[in-house]
């Protein structure tokens, strides 16, 4: 499946910023499932300085500062792209999640340093029993890990009242999870405190989601968003499956990753400081265009 | 002043004094620095032992008094425990130093240098290409799951020069009379503002003994400080410019981040001062943006950067990790540091240093057994009783848990925690310390002993700091508590066999300094605390003077109701006391002024208050006082003790005020004649001149807009307010009329009280304040100043003085009002242009609501 997406950020200043720094993830990891075949970061007024370069996790990474007065800052990233389609197996004869677990543990897994970056607590994260708890329902004794994973996920959208007044971007998984509502972060983030609760390695991914348009309407352009998920490590032979909790599936080619990290704070996609401007509006348009 | 930092020790009993080191009884079982198991004296301790008794317990505790006095007054007070914020005291030295062999001190600093060696190695490899993780030496969860852990610091450390530049560790000494490590610590060690302290007390105090025993100088180490900050910079390597950066006065660290500026010649910043454009870390200046070669980091990691790290932080400059990555400006110690001074690595430590030094750790920890692994958790939960558990991972300093004290049910619910979360917990032996000898009048008595010692690397080594920070407490647990805790503080000696090399840090041999004159690199934020430290000692001595000349009044026998009246309605116009003391009908109920006066003096609660102003300038001074001199200090800090006593009865609260302005008047006279003129004495004048010139307009303008019937009194009362009195006599001996003191007050040039001799001053400092010299046209500030002066010898007395029918002095009264007007204008204008050049940064509001 091809893409076009186009995602434009704006801020509007009431007065003047002197001076911003900040730093971008809008630009497309390249590796499977994903090919990119253009990219494009425009940023506006021109930056005084201005670098890219890999964070610890592979990700691209922009930093840009800006030194002169500006009263508007837009990010614009533009990328096609395509998304091969994954095959999963089926569920059942996937390894259990203890040997998963195990393998990690003994380091016998050829990928246990890699996955031992989502293992632990992170900023954003923390384990617990109450967590684990309720991720054991799921991951039953010997259950096949992929089996057990669709389970969680299942479970998770339906503990889960999708509302986006309910919790914003900085409520903790604990919070979130005690509301039993929220938006794709929260079901992202709660879902790997189960995971890691357990002692499997799960990742938090940011990027988009095509929307299709009910029967007869038009796709509204620019009416697109940011989206969410999560991957969890499913063992050697699966390695890392990608799940949809807001969603409630494993994902296809409507899903387009952009960038993973341990939790959201690892991928915000900008995050800045600025100085000056007093009152700051911001307006955010994705545009998730299907390519035939 | 405190009372408390010379009494040496609680329980002193009127006995007489007993000689130094004699008797001494060691306690059994443990090793004593000073007397062997037969209880004979080491014998590097006898050309001490012989000079203690020389001076005999009198004269020692004189000295010590003395020293302890001199600590006080240099301020010098400690928080102990690991928090901003916590509760100072004194720095209590001891009498007596901890001694040391030279070959002893070499074997410690060989042992602690391939320590820190190694924790360089690891830095390097776990933010690099973790080697030790793929090869299974250590496991990943010492870094992933750490909780200071960032993986921005990864790839940040720059080449050539090692990361670990300076590294302390903790010392004790067991039984047999080996040292054992029991911390390690690898962000930005404390103490070494205290180690100097106690060498300039020590060495003054015993000053015979300290060049009889040889004892090796300090200033070896921070020379090679310096130079290892200096080989850190990319560029100028010649003169770098170096910082300091300290998180702030509300930081405990502060006064030795300051202490320490200041004696290795560094300017003092904090996170304000600091910006970062056209990606390099710049001082903001009142010169402007000056860059920046060499940090020296004095604050946590992730404080630095609220962009990548910390984001609540508002200690960070934002956008460093960017000048970091370019190699722009190198900090030392790299961010990412304190990683390994968590207590989990010293489980790892040997095994390590066989797999990367190839050879044994010279140096052992305090055996510690990590329960995120299954045997040694075992372990740990079987011997609980006999172990001390700390966190694995050092975040923030607390005092370990000891389940030897603990009740039943204390020690299975830490269990189940441990259980719960192994990872979280190391369990550790503890050491049976050696004690050392401690001085009271009483008797010297053994104390268990802690040590601290410093390394830096430097030319490619790590170099000890020979001696380090002794901590004594009686009762060993204390020692334990926090790092910095223990109840006395002692110099260390390592004696050498050979006559000691002077080295000093003031003039490093072969290197002629640049003269310089200029002071255009002060900070704006220090240049703005200084404006308003001249601002609030100037409203504080306005206030004195005019409660004194009111006091007096009132508690005199021929005192008139109509100059109280005046001088009243000018406190009332201050804001330092109630308005209805000026409204005839209101003043029925109100107390007596005498009972009045004394509570408005020293109520906190109220901005304008004598007691309130005395605050802000010992705040101000505390702030900014690596830039004023000791005795400036002292003064304020002289001032702000005195003014602590409440006092009710008016008699002694005109004692008061005349003691408080005697010393506002040598804080002036400090300033006056030690100061060198840079930007930032001009600062302080401005601030005094702007302020002292609204003081005497307002005075002026409750007094004497309005004639009354008997203007004599008033006349005489503001004359003696204004400090003016003695010229106007010599002038017009006992005629008082209102046009000579308002020539005096207002118009005359020469007399340093009147309103024209502050606008004088006033432009020139306006003149000289830095700025575009290529620029045409006047600023705003330069033409307010100019146009106050010029209103101001314009006037002409015999206009000000005339009154209409209804008594009321116009012109006066306009003149005055627009002199107020314009200077608080002026103060802004400054402001906005020298001295706030940015506000607090802000975080971008973070996308919310995304999702399909």
């Amino acid at each position: 499946m091809n893409y076009k997406i186009t995602h434009v950020t704006t801020y509007d200043y009431s007065t003047p910023v002197r001076v911003c720094h900040n730093h971008v993830m809008l630009t497309p990891r390249e590796e499977f499932p994903i090919e990119c075949h253009h990219h494009r970061l425009v940023i506006r007024p021109n930056p005084t300085v201005s670098s890219r370069r890999k964070d610890a996790f592979g990700n691209t990474v922009h930093s840009f500062s800006i030194e002169e007065n500006h009263t508007q800052l837009s990010v614009s990233a533009t990328s096609r792209v395509t998304i091969h389609q994954r095959t999963y197996p089926n569920p059942k004869t996937t390894m259990t999640w203890e040997e998963v677990q195990a393998g990690i543990a003994s380091q016998d897994d050829p990928n246990w340093l890699e996955a031992c970056q989502f293992l632990y607590d992170s900023p954003r994260i923390q384990r617990s029993p109450e967590f684990c708890a309720f991720a054991k329902h799921s991951f039953k004794k010997d259950r096949p890990i992929l089996e057990a994973g669709i389970d969680l996920n299942e479970r998770i959208h339906k503990h889960f009242k999708y509302d986006p007044q309910a919790t914003n971007v900085f409520t903790s998984p604990q919070e979130a999870f005690r509301l039993k509502a929220g938006v794709c972060q929260d079901y992202a983030h709660v879902q790997l405190a189960c995971l890691r609760s357990l002692g499997l390695p799960a990742r938090y991914v940011s990027g988009y989601l095509r929307t299709i348009p009910p029967p007869g309407k038009p796709r509204l352009i620019g009416a697109d968003q940011s989206h969410a998920w999560i991957a969890l490590y499913c063992g050697p032979d699966l390695g890392w499956v990608d799940f949809d909790a807001t969603n409630n599936c494993l994902i296809a080619t409507d899903h387009i990753p952009i960038a993973w990290g341990r939790d959201y704070s690892d991928v915000a996609p900008i995050k800045g400081v600025f100085l000056g401007g007093d009152k700051h509006q911001l307006s955010v348009s994705v545009d998730v265009c299907p390519i035939e | 002043m405190n009372p408390s930092p010379t009494d040496p020790v609680p329980s002193e009993q009127p006995t007489p004094p007993k000689a130094p080191l004699t008797p001494y009884t060691p306690k059994p079982g443990v090793y004593d620095e000073a007397f062997d198991g037969s209880g004979k004296l080491r014998p590097i301790w006898e050309t001490l032992a012989k000079d203690l008794k020389s001076l005999g317990p009198v004269e020692l505790q004189h000295r010590l008094d003395q020293a302890q006095r001199q600590i006080a007054r240099d301020g010098f007070t400690f928080n102990p425990y690991d928090q901003d914020g916590g509760a100072s005291r004194p720095w209590t030295l001891d009498a007596i130093p901890l001694l040391m062999q030279e070959q002893e001190w070499q074997n410690i600093e060989a042992g602690l240098a391939q320590r820190a060696e190694l924790f360089d190695l690891i830095l390097k490899d776990l933010y690099g290409p973790q080697q030790l993780l793929k090869q299974k030496h250590l496991p990943p969860e010492v870094l992933f799951g750490h909780p200071a852990y960032y993986p921005a610091y990864h790839n940040l450390h720059q080449g050539e020069h090692g990361f670990l530049h300076l590294y302390a560790a903790d010392l004790a000494r067991s039984e047999d009379g080996l040292w054992w490590v029991v911390a390690d610590r690898s962000r930005a060690p404390f103490g070494l503002g205290y180690v100097l302290e106690n060498r300039i007390v020590t060495s003054r105090m015993l000053p015979t003994a300290f060049r009889r025993c040889h004892v090796q100088r300090l200033a070896s180490f921070f020379i090679a400080l310096k130079d290892s900050l200096r080989e850190r910079a990319g560029r100028f390597t010649d003169n770098p410019r170096v910082v300091i950066w300290s998180k702030g006065p509300q930081s405990k660290a502060y006064f030795e981040d300051a202490y320490l500026a200041r004696y290795l010649g560094y300017q003092l910043v904090e996170g304000g001062d600091l910006a970062v454009r056209e990606n390099r870390v710049a001082l903001k200046t009142l010169g402007g943006l000056l860059p920046i070669e060499v940090i020296f980091r004095r604050l946590e990691d992730d404080d630095c950067d609220p962009v990548e790290l910390n984001a609540g932080s508002i200690s960070g400059v934002a956008g460093l990790m960017e000048v970091l990555r370019a190699e722009n400006v190198a900090i030392a110690n790299p961010l990412g540091s304190r990683l390994v001074e968590s207590p989990v690595f010293m489980a790892f430590l040997p095994s390590i240093c066989e797999e990367l030094l190839g050879e044994p750790l010279k140096m052992h920890s305090v055996a510690t057994w990590w329960c995120g692994e299954e045997a040694e958790c075992k372990y740990v939960l079987e011997h609980l009783e006999d172990l001390i558990i700390r966190k694995a991972f050092r975040k923030v300093d607390e005092p370990p848990l000891r389940p030897a004290e603990m009740s039943k049910a204390a020690r299975e619910n830490l269990r189940d925690q441990i259980r719960a979360r192994p990872s979280d917990f190391v369990g550790q032996e503890t050491v049976n310390r050696s004690t050392t000898p401690v001085w009271s009048p009483n008797g010297t008595a053994p104390w268990p002993l802690a040590l601290r010692s410093f390394l830096v690397r430097s030319g490619g080594k790590y170099t000890g700091l020979p001696g380090g920070l002794a901590r004594v407490a009686k009762e060993s647990n204390l020692l334990e508590q926090y790092t910095t805790t223990g109840e006395r503080s002692q110099d260390v000696w390592v004696l050498s066999d050979k006559n000691i090399e002077e080295v000093s840090l003031l003039s490093p041999p072969g290197q002629m300094m640049t003269l310089r004159r200029s002071g255009a690199e002060l900070p704006s934020r220090v240049a703005d605390n200084l404006f308003w430290l001249g601002r609030s000692i100037e409203q504080a001595e306005g206030s004195a003077r005019l409660l004194r000349t009111l006091l007096v009044s009132v508690t005199s026998e021929d005192s008139y109701m109509v100059e109280q009246q005046a001088l009243l309605r000018a406190l009332v116009e201050q804001g330092q006391i109630d308005p209805d003391y000026v409204i005839p009908e209101l003043t029925e109920g109100l107390p007596r002024i005498e009972t009045m006066l004394p509570q408005a003096i020293f109520d906190t609660n109220h901005s304008k208050s004598l007691r309130s102003s005395i605050i802000e300038a010992m705040r101000l001074i505390s702030i900014v006082r690596d830039r004023m001199s000791i005795d400036a200090w002292r003064i304020v800090q002289r001032i702000d003790e005195l003014s602590r006593r409440k006092i009710g009865n008016a008699s002694d609260v005109i004692e008061f005020l005349d003691r408080v302005i005697l010393d506002l008047v040598a804080f002036s006279g400090l300033a006056a004649e030690s100061m060198t003129r840079t930007q930032g004495w001009r600062f302080l004048d401005l601030g005094r001149r702007v302020e002292r010139a609204y003081q005497t307009t307002m005075l002026l303008k409750s007094t004497l807009t309005t004639i009354h019937d008997e203007e004599q009194p008033v006349l005489e009362a503001i004359l003696e307010v204004a400090d003016s009195i003695m010229t106007y006599r010599n002038r017009y001996l006992a005629t008082l009329q209102a046009g000579p003191v308002i020539d005096l007050l207002l118009n005359d040039e020469t007399n340093p009280r009147s309103i024209a001799y502050q606008m004088v001053a006033i432009s020139r400092h306006v003149e000289n304040l830095p700025r575009d010299e290529k620029q045409a046209t006047l600023d705003l500030e330069q033409r307010i100043a100019m146009s106050l002066l010029n209103r101001v010898r314009l006037a002409e007395v015999h206009e000000l003085v005339k009154a209409d029918h209804s008594k009321h002095r116009h012109d006066l009264e306009r003149l005055l009002t627009d002199i107020c007007t314009d200077l608080p204008r002026l103060a802004d204008t400054m402001s906005s242009r020298f001295l706030i050049h940015a506000g607090l940064p802000r975080h971008f509001g973070s996308i919310q609501g995304e999702t399909t």
